[in-house]
C-alpha cells in the first residue's frame, strides 16, 4: 500500500472481481485502484482525470457490474460479487457509483478545459497541428513534452491568459440603478433595497468618501444596517436633490466629491485640443450671460447633470485603480501628451501615407549552402561535408578571410570600410571557380533539378523538414550541456531523433524509392540525413567525453 | 507625390491621394486663375487643409507676382495649430524633394494670451487681463516714462523686439505658436509683436476669423496685407454669424453702471492733470483741431483701443468742436450713458432703427450725429493722453463708445432692440439693449473687395446658393464634392417613430410629450446596446437637454443606459465640460464605451472631433432650429426677406440643417473611419430638410432608411456594423477612393474627374 499511503482512502469495497480475480476496490482522492486480495500494490489504477464516464449494468442482469471508460478508449469492468447477495452487491456498486458521480465532474472539468484549450489551439494553428501529428502521433516524443517544450506559442498564450486573469473587473456604471428600490407591498409603503456585497464594494470603490464615512461610523456610532439605511435615504444617493442639506449624514461626502472634482478641473485638463475654455482665440465680450442664464434654468436639473458626470468620472477612476490601493491617493499624474504630437496625430491621414517607410533589411547570403546546413564545426570539416576534400580547405580559407575582414573592420571603423577589400584576389578567384559550372557550389542543384516530386510527396517532405528542425532546434538549444537537466534534454532529443529516423524518415524513403530511384531519394533526403547525422555525431562525441549513462536514459 | 493640376506642378506631401482632393485642387486653381472668389464644400475628413495648402503654395511658387500671400482663417486655436502642422509637413516635403531650404515664411498669429512669454503676465488665464497688463507694460507713454524713471516696469521682451526685432526679419520657415514662443524666448523678443510685425511680409499667415472680420481688430492687424492675397475661410459654415457678432453690441444695466465708474475716473484724472500738466491736454486739443488722425501717430502697441470701421471720408474730417476738449468730451460721454440708462428703464420691448434712435437722442439730450460718430476715436485718444495704463476697467466704456460710433455710422442693416426682461423670466428685471447687425455682408464686404481671391470652404456648406446671397458676393466657382468610398462608411438614417409607432419629433407642440421623450430614450438605449465604443448625441438646445435628462431619470432610462455605457453630459460650464470630455475619451479608449449628451451649436459641436472609436454613432435628437421667438432673429429674418428675398422658413431650415450636418460630420474623419448618423425627427424626411443636407451625406441616405422605427434602425445598424468591422486594407480602397500617382494619371480616372467636376 505504498502508493496509497499518502492519499486518503475515501471508500474501500471488497469482493470486487476484475478479470475473474477477486480483490478490493479502493477509491482515493485522486484515483481509484484495484488490487488482488492479499497483495499490497495495485494491479490497476486509474486517475479520475483519465476517466471519461462510468457505466453500470442494467437492472435485472445477473452480474452486477460497473465499467469505467477512459479517455484513451480503454475500459475496465469491475464486477461486484458480495457473497451477501445481489442486494448487497447492488448497494456496494451504488456506493462506488455515487462517489464517482460526485468526484468525476470535478476532475473532468479540469482535464476537459485543458484538453479543449489544446484542441482549440491545434485547430487554430495548422502548423502546430501537423507537428503534433508528426511528433506525437508517431511516438517520437510524448504529448507532455510536446506541450511543454515545443508548442511555444501555446505556452505563451497560456501565460497571457494567466496574466489576463489578474485584470480587475471594472465597476458597472449602473450599480446604483441595480439596487433600485423595490416596493414590496402597498400597505406598509415599505421600500426594500437589495444590497449585495458586490454592490457595497462598488459603492466603496467609486465613492471613497462613503467608505471613509463607513469606517468612521460603523460600528462605533451605528450598525451596518443603520448605515446603509441612512445611505439609501440620503440625498447623496438621490441625485436630483440639492446637496446643501446639513442634517444629512452624507452631506460632507458630497462636498468632498465636489472638491475632488474642482481639483480635477484645474489639473486634469491637459490636452490642448480638448480644452474648451481656450478654444476661442478672441475673448468674447462680457461673459455675464452665463450666470444670468443659469438663474432661470432649473438648478435641480443642473445639479443632477453634474452628478451624472461626476458619477461616471468616479466609476472610471475607480476601475483605473487596483482594488487594493487606497482610492483616495491621487494617482500619479500622467505626463501631458506633447502638444505637437497630439496635433500631428490629429492631422495625419494614415491611408494617404505610404506604409513602406520601414523597409526590411535584406539578408545577403554569401554562402547559401552554409546557411542551409547550419554552422560548420571542426568535426564536420574533419570528415568533410560531402566527402570532398576541397571544401575543408575552403572553410579554412574562409575562416582566415573572415578573420582578416573582421580585423579590418575593427581597425578602420565603418566609414573606412571599402567594399573592394572584402575578398583578397586569391579567395575571389577560388570562389569564382566554385561558382562556375562544375564547382562545388554549383553541383548540388543540378542533379536535384531533374526530380519532380508529386505534390503529396513534396508536402510530406516539407512536414518532415518542419518536424526535424523542431527537434533539432531543441537539441541544439541544449548546448553546451552544462547542467544535468540539459544533458538529459540532449539525451531525450537524441532518442527522439532516432525515433524520428525510424518512424518517419525510413518509411518516407521507401515511398520515395517507389516513386523514383533510390539515388534520387538519397539525394533528396541528404540534407535531412546530414542534419540528423550531425546531431548524432555531436551527441556521441559528447557522451564519449563524458561517460553518460545513455543506456539508462534511452530505456526510459 | 508630384501632381500636374491643370498645368501646375503641385507637391502633395502624401504618397496617395483621394480623387476628390484632386478635383478640389482643379476647382481651386480655376478660381485662382480667374482671380475670383469661390465656395467649395468637401466632406469633413477628406484632407481639405492639406489640399488647399499644397495647391496654393504651388501656385505661389509658380506665379510669385500674381499671388503673394495666403491668409488662412480658421475658427479655433487648435484648428490654427493643426493647419500650421500641415504646412510644416508640406514644407518638409518640399525640402526633401527639392533638396534645399524653401524661401517661404509661414506663421500663426493668436491673441496675447497664447503668445505671451512675459514671466508674470503669461500666467494669467483670462485673455482680457493679459491684454490689459500687456498694454500697461508696452504702451508708448509707459515706455516714455520708463526712459525717465527706471522704476516704471516695462516688458523686456517688448523692449528687445523694439530694439532689434525689426531689423532682423524672421528667417523662412514654419512657425507655430509654440515655435514663435521658443524663438522669442531665445532672442529675447516678444513673440506676439514679432508675429504682428511679420504678418506684413510673411507668405502664409494663419489666424482666427476675427483678425479679418472683426473691424475693430482687422484695422490694426490686417490692414497692410496686400491685395494680391488669397484669403481662405476654413470651417466657414458659420461665417455669417461671425460677421454679425463682430458688428453687434449688447449693453446691459451692469455694463452701464461700470461705465459711470469709468467716467468718474476719467474726470478725476483730467482734473489732476489740469493742475499738474495742462500742456498735454492742450497739445491733444491742438492735434484734434488740426484734424490729424491719431491713428497715424499712434504706436502699434496702443491697439487695445481701436474704433470700428468708419467710412474713410469721415476719418479725413477733424473731430467736431463739441468734443475736442477733454472735459467736454467726458460730459458728452456722461450724457450718452445717462441717456442709454433712461432708455433701459422701459416696461415693454422697444424696437427701433438707428435713425429713430439718433432722432430720439437728439431730441432728448441734444446730441448730434456727428460727434457721436467720433466717440470711439475720441475716447481712445483721451485714454492715451491721460496715460491710463490699466485698460481692463475701461472695456465697458469702450463698448459703449463703439455702440455710439456704429449707431451713428450705419443706418441700414442694423436694429436696436431693448428688452426689459428675458422672455422666459418675465418677473426678473434684466434690461438689455441689443444693437444688432442684421446684414452679415457688412463686415465681410471689405474682405471681398480688397482681396483678389476669397475661398470659403467647409465640410458642410449646403445649400451652397445661400451663402452668396447672405454674404452678398459673386463667386466664380461654387462646388460641392462628394466622397468617393470603397465601402459605405457612413450610415445616415432618419428615425421617425418609436417602437410604439408614436412619431418622434422635437416640434414645439410635442416636445414635452412623455411618449416622445421616452421614445427618444429607448432609441438611445437600444443604440447604446448595439453600437460599440463612443456615441455622441446632440440636442436642439441646452434647455431641452436638461428637461430630457430629468425626464429620462424619472423614467429609468438613465439607469438602463448606464448598464451599457458610461454617461457624460455637456454643461454650460466650459471647464466642467472639458473634464467630462476627457473622461469620455478615456472611457472610449479603455473599452468601456461611453455616451456623450451634447448640444447643437454648443462648444462641443463646433470644436471637437469624434473620430474613429470616439464616435461610432451620432444621434441628432430633433431639428436644431434656432430659438425662433428671439426678436433679434425676427428682425434679421425680416431684413433678409426684404433685402435678399430669402423666405423666413428657407433661412431657418438652412440654419438648422447646417448645424445638424455639422453635428453629424463630427464622427467622420478619413475614409478608414466609419460611423452611424441617426436623425431622430420625423421632419427630417421631408424633402425641404433632406435636400439641404450636404451632398456627401445625402448620397448615402437611402429612401428606405428615411422612415424607420427604433427597432428597424437598430437592426440595420447591427448588420452594417458587422460589415464595417471586417478588415479594411488599403488594397480595398486603391483605385476607387484612393489613388496612386499612376492611377490618377490614367486616362480613365482623368475622365471620371472631369465628369465629376461637370456634374458638381
Amino acid at each position: 500500500m505504498t502508493s496509497s499511503s499518502s492519499e486518503s482512502i475515501l471508500l474501500l469495497v471488497s469482493h470486487v472481481k476484475l478479470k475473474k480475480n477477486e480483490g478490493e476496490l479502493y477509491l482515493m482522492s485522486e484515483r481509484l485502484g484495484w488490487m488482488v486480495g492479499n497483495k499490497d500494490s495495485f494491479n490497476v489504477t486509474h486517475k479520475y482525470c483519465d476517466i471519461k464516464t462510468q457505466k453500470i449494468s442494467p437492472e435485472g442482469k445477473p452480474k452486477v457490474q460497473l465499467q469505467v471508460c477512459l479517455h484513451d478508449g480503454n475500459a475496465t469492468t469491475f464486477q461486484f460479487v458480495n457473497p451477501a447477495g445481489q442486494a448487497e452487491q447492488m448497494a456496494d456498486r451504488d456506493k462506488v457509483k455515487d462517489l464517482l458521480q460526485l468526484t468525476l465532474p470535478k476532475f473532468k472539468r479540469m482535464i476537459n478545459k485543458d484538453l479543449e484549450e489544446k484542441k482549440l489551439f491545434l485547430s487554430e494553428n495548422p502548423q502546430y497541428r501537423q507537428l503534433y501529428m508528426d511528433l506525437v502521433k508517431s511516438n517520437v516524443i510524448s504529448a507532455e513534452e510536446f506541450w511543454a517544450d515545443h508548442a511555444t506559442q501555446f505556452i505563451k498564450q497560456q501565460q497571457d491568459a494567466k496574466n489576463a486573469g489578474q485584470q480587475d473587473v471594472g465597476i458597472s456604471a449602473s450599480f446604483l440603478a441595480d439596487i433600485k428600490p423595490q416596493i414590496t407591498d402597498g400597505c406598509n409603503g415599505g421600500v426594500r433595497y437589495l444590497l449585495t456585497s458586490d454592490v457595497m464594494a462598488s459603492i466603496f470603490r467609486t465613492y471613497p468618501s462613503v467608505k471613509q464615512k463607513h469606517l468612521k461610523c460603523v460600528p462605533n456610532k451605528m450598525t451596518e444596517e443603520e448605515f446603509w439605511k441612512k445611505f439609501f435615504s440620503s440625498h447623496y444617493l438621490h441625485r436630483d436633490k440639492n446637496i446643501n442639506d446639513t442634517k444629512d449624514l452624507f452631506t460632507d461626502c458630497g462636498k468632498q466629491d465636489e472638491q475632488i472634482l474642482r481639483q480635477d478641473l484645474s489639473t486634469a485638463i491637459k490636452d490642448p485640443l480638448l480644452d474648451l475654455t481656450t478654444l476661442n482665440d478672441v475673448v468674447e465680450e462680457e461673459s455675464s450671460s452665463t450666470p444670468s442664464n443659469s438663474k432661470i434654468n432649473n438648478i435641480a436639473h443642473q445639479n443632477m447633470i453634474r452628478r451624472f458626470n461626476q458619477h461616471s468620472i468616479l466609476v472610471l477612476k475607480a476601475s483605473e485603480q487596483a482594488p487594493g490601493e487606497q482610492a483616495l491617493e491621487s494617482s500619479v499624474p500622467e505626463p501631458a501628451p506633447s502638444k505637437r504630437i497630439r496635433l500631428q496625430e490629429a492631422m495625419s491621414y494614415e491611408d494617404l501615407e505610404s506604409n513602406d517607410t520601414d523597409p526590411t533589411v535584406q539578408l545577403n547570403l554569401s554562402r547559401i549552402e552554409r546557411y542551409l546546413n547550419g554552422p560548420p564545426t571542426t568535426v564536420q570539416s574533419q570528415t568533410g561535408v560531402n566527402g570532398n576534400g576541397s571544401t575543408a580547405a575552403h572553410f579554412d580559407i574562409d575562416a582566415n578571410a573572415f578573420k582578416s575582414i573582421l580585423g579590418r573592420w575593427m581597425r578602420g571603423g565603418g566609414e573606412r570600410y571599402n567594399p573592394l577589400d572584402v575578398l583578397n584576389s586569391a579567395t575571389a578567384v577560388n570562389v569564382l571557380g566554385e561558382l562556375s559550372i562544375g564547382g562545388t557550389l554549383m553541383r548540388g542543384s543540378q542533379p536535384n533539378s531533374a526530380i519532380h516530386l508529386t505534390s503529396e510527396l513534396q508536402k510530406e517532405l516539407k512536414e518532415l523538414y518542419v518536424s526535424l528542425s523542431e527537434i533539432l532546434k531543441h537539441f541544439w538549444a541544449a548546448f553546451p550541456p552544462s547542467s544535468p537537466e540539459l544533458v538529459q534534454k540532449t539525451n531525450r532529443m537524441i532518442d527522439a531523433l532516432h525515433k524520428f529516423n525510424q518512424a518517419k524518415l525510413a518509411p518516407y524513403e521507401q515511398k520515395l524509392i517507389q516513386a523514383s530511384t533510390s539515388s534520387e531519394a538519397e539525394n533528396i533526403l541528404k540534407p535531412l540525413r546530414f542534419q540528423l547525422q550531425a546531431a548524432i555525431r555531436k551527441h556521441s562525441q559528447l557522451s564519449e567525453r563524458r561517460p553518460l549513462p545513455r543506456a539508462a536514459v534511452s530505456s526510459m | 507625390m508630384k501632381l500636374n493640376v491643370d498645368g501646375l506642378l503641385v507637391y502633395f506631401p502624401y504618397d496617395y491621394i483621394y480623387p476628390e482632393q484632386f478635383s478640389y485642387m482643379l476647382e481651386l486653381k480655376h478660381a485662382l486663375d480667374a482671380k475670383g472668389h469661390c465656395l467649395l464644400e468637401m466632406p469633413s475628413g477628406t484632407g481639405k487643409t492639406t489640399t488647399l495648402l499644397s495647391l496654393i503654395v504651388a501656385y505661389m511658387k509658380a506665379h510669385p507676382l500674381d499671388l503673394t500671400k495666403l491668409v488662412y482663417c480658421s475658427r479655433t486655436v487648435p484648428e490654427i495649430e493643426k493647419v500650421m502642422e500641415e504646412l510644416r509637413k508640406l514644407m518638409n516635403y518640399y525640402e526633401k524633394e527639392m533638396g534645399m531650404e524653401q524661401n517661404i515664411l509661414g506663421l500663426a498669429l493668436s491673441s496675447r494670451k497664447n503668445l505671451c512669454i512675459h514671466p508674470s503676465v503669461s500666467k494669467e488665464r483670462e485673455g482680457k487681463v493679459v491684454d490689459g497688463r500687456c498694454y500697461g507694460l508696452t504702451a508708448s507713454f509707459v515706455r516714455a516714462r520708463h526712459a525717465g524713471d527706471d522704476a516704471v516696469p516695462v516688458c523686456n521682451f517688448y523692449e528687445g523686439f523694439d530694439a532689434h526685432g525689426k531689423e532682423f526679419p524672421l528667417p523662412p520657415g514654419v512657425y507655430n505658436l509654440d515655435d514663435l514662443k521658443e524663438y522669442g524666448q531665445a532672442k529675447g523678443w516678444c513673440p506676439y509683436f514679432l508675429a504682428r510685425y511679420t504678418i506684413t511680409h510673411a507668405n502664409i499667415v494663419v489666424y482666427s476669423y476675427h483678425y479679418l472680420l472683426d473691424p475693430k481688430i482687422a484695422e490694426v492687424v490686417s490692414k497692410e496685407i496686400s491685395k494680391t492675397s488669397v484669403v481662405v475661410f476654413d470651417e466657414a459654415h458659420n461665417i455669417d454669424n461671425v460677421c454679425i457678432d463682430s458688428m453687434s453690441v449688447k449693453i446691459t444695466k451692469r455694463l452701464l453702471d461700470k461705465c459711470s465708474n469709468s467716467i468718474q475716473i476719467l474726470e478725476t484724472t483730467i482734473s489732476n492733470m489740469k493742475e499738474n500738466d495742462n500742456r498735454r491736454l492742450e497739445k491733444e486739443y491742438q492735434r484734434l483741431v488740426e484734424g490729424l488722425r491719431d491713428a497715424n501717430i499712434a504706436r502699434e502697441t496702443d491697439m487695445a483701443l481701436v474704433n470700428p470701421v468708419l467710412p474713410s471720408e469721415i476719418l479725413e474730417e477733424a473731430v467736431p468742436g463739441t468734443i475736442r476738449t477733454a472735459e467736454h468730451f467726458v460730459a458728452f460721454l456722461k450724457r450718452v450713458v445717462e441717456y442709454i440708462k433712461t432708455r433701459l428703464r422701459v416696461q415693454h420691448v422697444v424696437q427701433e432703427s438707428p435713425a429713430g434712435f439718433l432722432r430720439d437722442i437728439h431730441i432728448k439730450v441734444c446730441i448730434d450725429r456727428k460727434p457721436l460718430r467720433f466717440t470711439a476715436e475720441r475716447l481712445s485718444s483721451l485714454i492715451r493722453t491721460l496715460e491710463i495704463s490699466d485698460l481692463t476697467d475701461f472695456s465697458p466704456l469702450v463698448t459703449v463708445s463703439h455702440f455710439a460710433t456704429l449707431v451713428s455710422t450705419y443706418t441700414k442693416g442694423f436694429t436696436i432692440i431693448i428688452e426689459p426682461f428675458e422672455d422666459r423670466a418675465p418677473t426678473v428685471s434684466n434690461p438689455i439693449l441689443y444693437f444688432s447687425c442684421l446684414d452679415s455682408s457688412i463686415a465681410i464686404k471689405p474682405v471681398f473687395n480688397r482681396f483678389q481671391t476669397v475661398v470659403i470652404t467647409s465640410g458642410t456648406l449646403s445649400p451652397l446658393d445661400m451663402y452668396p446671397k447672405i454674404l452678398d458676393f459673386h463667386p466664380v466657382i461654387m462646388t460641392s464634392f462628394t466622397m468617393t468610398l470603397a465601402r459605405p462608411c457612413i450610415l445616415p438614417m432618419i428615425v421617425s417613430k418609436g417602437n410604439d409607432q408614436v412619431a418622434m419629433s422635437s416640434r414645439y407642440e410635442t416636445r414635452e410629450d412623455t411618449a416622445v421623450i421616452r421614445n427618444y430614450g429607448n432609441l438611445l438605449v437600444e443604440v447604446a446596446a448595439a453600437v460599440p465604443d463612443g456615441i455622441v448625441c446632440f440636442f436642439t438646445s441646452y434647455l431641452y437637454l436638461e428637461t430630457i435628462v430629468s425626464s429620462w431619470y424619472d423614467q429609468g432610462i438613465i439607469d438602463q443606459l448606464q448598464r451599457h455605457k458610461l454617461l457624460f453630459i455637456e454643461t454650460q460650464d466650459a471647464a466642467e465640460t472639458s473634464l467630462a470630455l476627457i473622461n469620455y475619451i478615456k472611457a472610449c479608449d479603455n473599452g468601456r464605451g461611453a455616451v456623450l449628451l451634447s448640444v447643437a451649436r454648443g462648444k462641443v459641436s463646433e470644436g471637437i472631433d469624434f473620430d474613429h472609436h470616439l464616435g461610432r454613432a451620432v444621434l441628432m435628437f430633433g431639428i436644431p432650429y434656432v430659438y425662433t421667438q428671439s426678436r433679434i432673429l425676427r428682425a434679421r429674418l425680416e431684413y433678409l426677406r426684404d433685402q435678399f428675398q430669402i423666405r423666413e422658413n428657407d433661412f431657418l431650415t438652412f440654419d438648422a440643417m447646417r448645424h445638424a450636418a455639422q453635428c453629424l460630420g463630427r464622427c467622420m474623419r478619413g475614409k478608414t473611419d466609419y460611423g452611424i448618423m441617426i436623425l431622430a425627427d420625423k421632419r427630417f424626411s421631408r424633402a425641404d430638410k433632406r435636400s439641404k443636407l450636404p451632398k456627401w451625406i445625402q448620397e448615402h441616405l437611402k429612401d428606405t432608411n428615411c422612415n424607420l422605427s427604433t427597432e428597424e434602425c437598430v437592426q440595420i445598424s447591427k448588420r452594417w456594423l458587422r460589415q464595417m468591422a471586417q478588415p479594411f486594407s488599403r488594397e480595398d480602397q486603391l483605385g476607387i477612393s484612393l489613388l496612386t500617382l499612376e492611377q490618377l494619371q490614367s486616362e480613365e480616372m482623368q475622365k471620371k474627374i472631369q465628369q465629376r467636376a461637370q456634374a458638381a
